[in-house]
């Protein structure tokens, strides 16, 4: 494998700093040529993947991407489309016609209404930041029943584990259905002590004082990990 | 700003609340980690910081002179008030003061100053010439639920704590306030059919009623008050007034240990 | 600025009324993540002042007249606490904030890269809590940081210090007597990385010898308070990554 990037592994920079490489390299999100120089844009660590250096950044807002599997509830209905809040700067358009259900125009509320869940994904972000969803796919659906936890978008990759082995060994344990979504939702589905059992878990993150996992929550997190 | 109430969200509360537990994992009359600091100010001449779970409020007090009042010549006064800014939350919004941060200073003052834990009388220098302006200024940092008792223990906390500023206005010796009563303020919700104490940001936005006790050393009430929404029964609030006296309790002993 | 040469704030031997050298720093210490209901934050003291920033967003541009449908805007708000100063300030619309406010948004402008946001916002709300000369630097000086903390996309830090004179010699970082009885301010905005101005400011009176004293004095200031802004984001992570 070449090695473009020259720094200390994993190196944590902050807004402004150079990043150090040798020869041609690709930079993905979080990094800027500025006057001749890599210049890192976040607060975060530098990574590599396959000749392509970028940004891991500690704590960002949730930006949707086409594609992303997101959770949120309606906010309100107009026309033949419903309005909801995904956790992004924007709400998302959920219209009609990009849900299963094949209603006249006006009788969105049957259906849905304003405060319920969803399990939706992101179909298309515009330029203008402007977001539509879909529910047409293979387990998107209204949320209702269950419980929905915050864990944050920044804490996804702690919370499933590598290769989602910290997600697999909480659905054993709790024999529950989970879902985690990109916009730092998750759903939890089943009997009562399961969900108890994982709710231990993500009340790491929905009690924090910080947005992002810093090392006392990455600390009493994976200690509670190992006590299932 | 007016906020959705997930419906899952009070599905779940009812459900907890069935189980005797709460969204945060406390206990009902669990109230969340306290740290109290008072002198945290130094161009205060009382001040208070308290970080109440993830709720931070701020307290000053400052002093100014002035003349009486033609009707009250031998008096001072104490204004208080209650700023909730947008630093606090992202869903105060910049604008004029809304509902809540209005609400907020009225209750706050009703809680301080109608407990008379000041005699104004004691806030005379030269009867007719020279009496003290007392503020008290309560500053919210974050909001993550119960700002209300936050900002009363602060606030007492900061005049418990305060040093009359005699001699920079030159009318004497520097001394210590007096204030004879602490008022302590309580707040429960109604949250999945129950009332608890101390509700956190949730079970503040998936709640119903809500009532705020405020008790004085000798256990009387100061004031109480109910939120807009529905009602409670006897029986609610002869168990709720027990607990704020068993909290209340313990509050007054954690301004206690300050001022001494 | 008030009356000059008749209170003596630097002796003979080049010592300030609080023992600092003409080039010395008041102690600074930076906190990130002190508000647990923002995105990002910080807690600044610099001497006896105290400012704590929140950072909220990106969010929707509201009012819609706001609104920049190729950028966010930069929706910020400078505010003393009533009881930040020596005399009470009345809670209410203050001239000062508000010119402040708009000062700081204009130097934020140089280093947040807005583009990425179309009709979006970005919140920054500084509080003062205590006061003792130089709060606008140390506003803007934190708000950079909290913005950092808040994961918000920058091509630089800010660093923002003042030098001024008193008694005819050039000084570093004005306390409160210097800044009454001073003979000239000069706040500056700098980008740490790039060394560029992101704002310059002046009040009074210097030469071009002086200025260019007190510019080296800020310059150099802004590299030590860069080094504090850096610990203070990296030391939540430093040594904890996943």
């Amino acid at each position: 494998m070449n090695e473009v990037y020259s720094g200390a592994p994993e190196r944590l920079v902050i807004p402004g700093d150079t990043i150090e490489v040798s020869g041609e390299v690709t930079t993905g999100s979080g990094i800027i040529k500025l006057n001749n120089k890599l210049i890192a844009t976040q607060l975060g660590h530098i990574k590599e993947n396959n000749g392509t250096i970028y940004l891991e950044a500690c704590n960002s807002a949730y930006m949707p991407r086409s594609g992303d599997l997101v959770i949120g509830y309606v906010t309100s209905m107009r026309g033949n489309l419903w309005m909801f809040d995904i956790g992004g700067p924007f709400e998302a358009l959920l219209p009609m016609s990009l849900s299963p259900w094949n209603t006249q125009y006006g009788d969105l509320e049957e259906h849905m209404g304003v405060g319920d869940y969803a399990l939706i994904r992101v179909q298309e972000v515009d330029s203008q930041q402007g977001v539509v969803c879909t529910m047409k796919g293979i387990g998107l659906r209204k949320i209702a029943t269950g419980v929905v936890e915050h864990i944050g978008s920044n804490s996804i990759k702690l919370f499933v584990g590598s290769e989602g082995k910290n997600l697999q060994k909480l659905k054993k344990d709790s024999g529950c259905r989970i879902t985690v979504a990109d916009n730092g939702k998750i759903w939890i589905e089943g009997d009562e002590p399961g969900i108890l059992q994982v709710r231990n878990i993500s009340l790491e993150f929905s009690n924090s004082n910080t947005p992002y996992p810093n090392r006392e929550l990455i600390k009493s997190f994976n200690k509670k990990m190992e006590e299932i | 700003m007016v906020e959705i109430v997930p419906r899952l969200l009070k599905d779940q509360l009812s459900r907890l609340a069935e189980k005797d537990c709460r969204i945060d994992d406390r206990k009902r009359f669990e109230r969340r980690d306290i740290e109290l600091e008072v002198d945290v100010l130094t161009n205060a001449e009382g001040s208070a910081k308290v970080t109440w779970g993830g709720t931070i409020i701020y307290a000053g007090v400052k002093f100014a002179l002035r003349e009486p009042y033609p009707d009250r010549p031998a008096e001072g006064s104490l204004m208080t008030s209650a700023e909730l800014r947008p630093v606090a939350n992202v869903k105060y919004e910049p604008g004029p003061p809304s509902p809540e941060s209005i609400e907020l200073g009225r209750v706050v003052d009703r809680g301080i100053r109608e407990s008379g834990c000041i005699e104004m009388s004691a806030l005379c220098i030269v009867p007719g010439q020279n009496v003290w302006n007392v503020n008290l200024d309560i500053h919210v940092m974050s909001d993550k639920g119960n700002i209300f008792d936050a900002c009363a223990l602060a606030g007492i906390a900061a005049l418990k704590t305060t040093i009359v500023p005699a001699e920079r206005y030159d009318v004497g010796e520097d001394y210590a306030l007096p204030v004879n009563k602490m008022p302590i303020m309580c707040s429960y919700r109604k949250v999945g059919g129950r009332f608890v104490y101390d509700p956190c940001e949730e079970e503040e936005l998936g709640g119903d009623e809500r009532v705020h006790i405020t008790l004085g050393d000798d256990g009387h009430v100061h004031s109480l008050q109910k939120g807009l929404k529905g009602s409670f029964s006897t029986s609610d609030f002869a168990e709720i007034f027990k607990n704020a006296e068993e909290q209340a309790s313990e509050l007054r002993k954690m301004v206690e240990e300050k001022v001494n | 600025m008030g009356g000059y040469g008749d209170v003596e704030l630097i002796t003979g031997e080049g010592k300030r009324l609080d023992g600092r050298l003409a080039d010395e720093l008041r102690p600074i210490s930076i906190e990130v993540g002190v508000l647990p209901a923002a995105r990002g934050s910080c807690r600044m003291t610099w001497g006896l002042n105290i400012a704590e920033v929140a950072v909220y967003g990106p969010m929707e541009a509201h009012p819609r007249k706001i609104q920049r449908p190729d950028r966010a805007v930069l929706d910020v708000r400078y505010n003393m606490a009533p009881f930040s100063t020596s005399d009470r300030i009345r809670p209410g619309f203050n001239r000062r904030s508000r010119e402040i406010s708009k000062v700081t948004a204009e130097a934020l402008e140089s280093i947040v890269m807005v583009e990425m946001f179309p009709r979006s916002k970005i919140r920054v709300e500084i509080e003062i809590l205590c006061a003792e000369a130089g709060t606008r630097c140390c506003g803007i000086t934190a708000a950079a940081v909290a913005l950092a903390d808040a994961g918000i996309p920058m091509k630089d830090m800010l660093v923002s210090v003042a030098a001024g004179k008193i008694n005819g010699v050039v000084v570093l970082d004005l306390d409160k007597a210097e800044d009454n009885y001073g003979q000239a301010d000069l706040p500056v905005g700098i980008m740490p990385n790039t060394e560029e101005l992101a704002f310059l400011q002046m009040d009074g009176d210097l030469s071009p010898e002086e200025f260019n004293l007190a510019m080296e004095y800020n310059m150099k200031a802004a590299k030590e308070i860069h080094k504090l802004q850096m610990d203070a984001l990296k030391s939540k992570y430093e040594g904890g990554d996943q």
